[in-house]
């Protein structure tokens, strides 16, 4: 985008920018019609040129700022008092990224347009593949790899919810493996919805389930309402699942070796909660929560009805644990006033 | 130090010629903004010997000598381009030139 109040010079400009090949140029010639031009275009870079005898044209480069904070600035500026003016004003508002000075007689202008270009071509790339990254990763996948200190882990408490297609090899018997295949994605995809709408995140898929983590504030009360939720929706779709939930201390690092090159290392969630949750999922039937009485207790949901399971042996777990189950129907989930 | 011109005229100037030709004029014009500025830092300089003050004041004389010179250059400049002194536009015939590759 050039911002150029002198037709004159703005003509030049231009010129100069297409012999560059910089054909796709939005040309503004007053900082008033930037709002409404901003509004339908994503300038990666602003060249601003300033006019000694128009020094509230300034605000153009706070409008940019504002509108589109990633795009960078460029200010060619008369030397003197004027370039005094700008960078002073530029030191204090941060606004403008680079001041090149007037006439412009040497490449410098196009040498920072050009690497500002690459730069932010590369920062769009580099965004995109973390997009496309993160979504094959599970979330905190990505700060544990950057992180120095992955080796160790982060312990901390976390209630874990498994989910699990029951009834998923005699299903896939009955119809063809693609369909099932795209059944299973639209369902996982479904809950994982759910569980991100519930500020939870999916560590990974299991098969024919997922197995997802929630550790903020009220942890036991939004994970076993988006537990029902899950276990709701898939009333009455093809593939029901079961849903185990159980709270505790979780270990959440990079697994695996990271000696060689060429190996692979998986990001996880491990710990005796996991394998609870787990066995709890295994417990459960077709639509329906299976939990501990501890995540009851404090989650204290008004509906649906819980009901007792009793003390039950999990193997793994040397004493039972008191558990209760939820089948939630077709109507909303409430919570205890 | 006298000046003929002031800052916003010569500023006018360079914003003008941003790439005509060689932008001979806006050059004149950043040698005079040169001048002012080293003219000044001069008269601020600390004088904490009688040698000093010599020095500051060499370079003042001839600082000051320089810009009246560039002032000269640049009036004789804009009257032959043809520029407008008391607007300091510049003239339809020279935006009509076309401007240098940058």
């Amino acid at each position: 985008m050039l911002v150029d109040s002198d037709a004159y010079t703005r003509s030049v400009l231009l010129e100069a920018l297409a012999r560059r090949g910089y054909e796709d140029v939005n040309v503004v010639s007053s900082a008033l019609e930037l709002p409404a031009r901003l509004v339908a275009t994503q300038p990666d870079i602003m060249i601003f040129n300033y006019q000694s005898d128009k020094p509230d044209s300034l605000s153009a480069c706070t409008t940019v700022k504002l509108m589109r904070p990633q795009a960078a600035i460029i200010a060619i500026v008369s030397p003197g008092p004027a370039l005094k003016e700008v960078r002073a004003w530029s030191q204090q508002t941060q606004c403008i990224d680079v001041v090149i000075e007037k006439p412009l007689s040497d490449e410098r202008f196009f040498m920072t347009l050009r690497d500002l270009l690459q730069v932010k071509m590369s920062l769009r790339e580099l965004q995109s593949k973390t997009q496309r990254l993160s979504d094959l990763v599970p979330e905190g996948a990505l700060s544990a790899a950057e992180s120095s200190v992955d080796a160790e882990g982060e312990l901390f408490e976390a209630v874990v919810l498994f989910t699990d297609v029951r009834g998923s090899s005699q299903l896939i018997q009955r119809m063809p493996p693609r369909s099932f295949f795209k059944l299973l994605n639209q369902s996982l995809s479904a809950q994982s919805g759910q569980i991100r709408q519930h500020q939870g995140s999916v560590i990974k898929y299991t098969g024919d389930g997922l197995m997802a983590i929630f550790r903020d504030t009220g942890k036991s009360y939004v994970a076993l309402r988006c537990a029902l939720e899950l276990a709701r929706d898939s009333n009455n779709q093809e593939l029901p699942v079961g849903v185990g939930l159980a709270k505790g201390l979780v270990l959440a690092g990079l697994i695996g070796d990271s000696t060689k090159a060429g190996q692979r290392r998986q990001y996880d969630v491990i710990g005796a909660t996991v394998h609870l949750a787990a066995r709890l999922c295994g417990m459960a039937n077709p639509g329906e929560v299976i939990t501990t009485e501890s995540i009851n207790a404090v989650a204290k949901l008004d509906s649906p009805a819980p009901r007792s399971i009793g003390n039950v042996a999990i193997r793994g777990f040397n004493r039972g644990i008191d558990c209760i189950a939820f089948k939630p129907s077709n109507e909303s989930t409430g919570v205890h006033e | 130090m006298k000046e003929r011109f002031n800052a916003s005229q010569i500023s006018k100037v360079i914003d003008q010629a941003l790439v005509y030709q060689c932008a001979c004029p806006a050059q004149v014009c950043r040698a005079i903004f040169e001048l002012r500025e080293l003219y000044e830092y001069q008269m601020n300089c600390a004088n904490d010997s009688a040698n000093d003050q010599q020095v500051h004041n060499t370079i003042a004389l001839s600082t000051e000598k320089a810009h009246e010179l560039m002032e000269d250059c640049l009036s004789r400049v804009l009257e032959i381009e043809g520029w407008d002194t008391t607007t300091f536009n510049m003239p339809e015939t020279l935006k009509k030139k076309p401007a240098k590759e940058l």
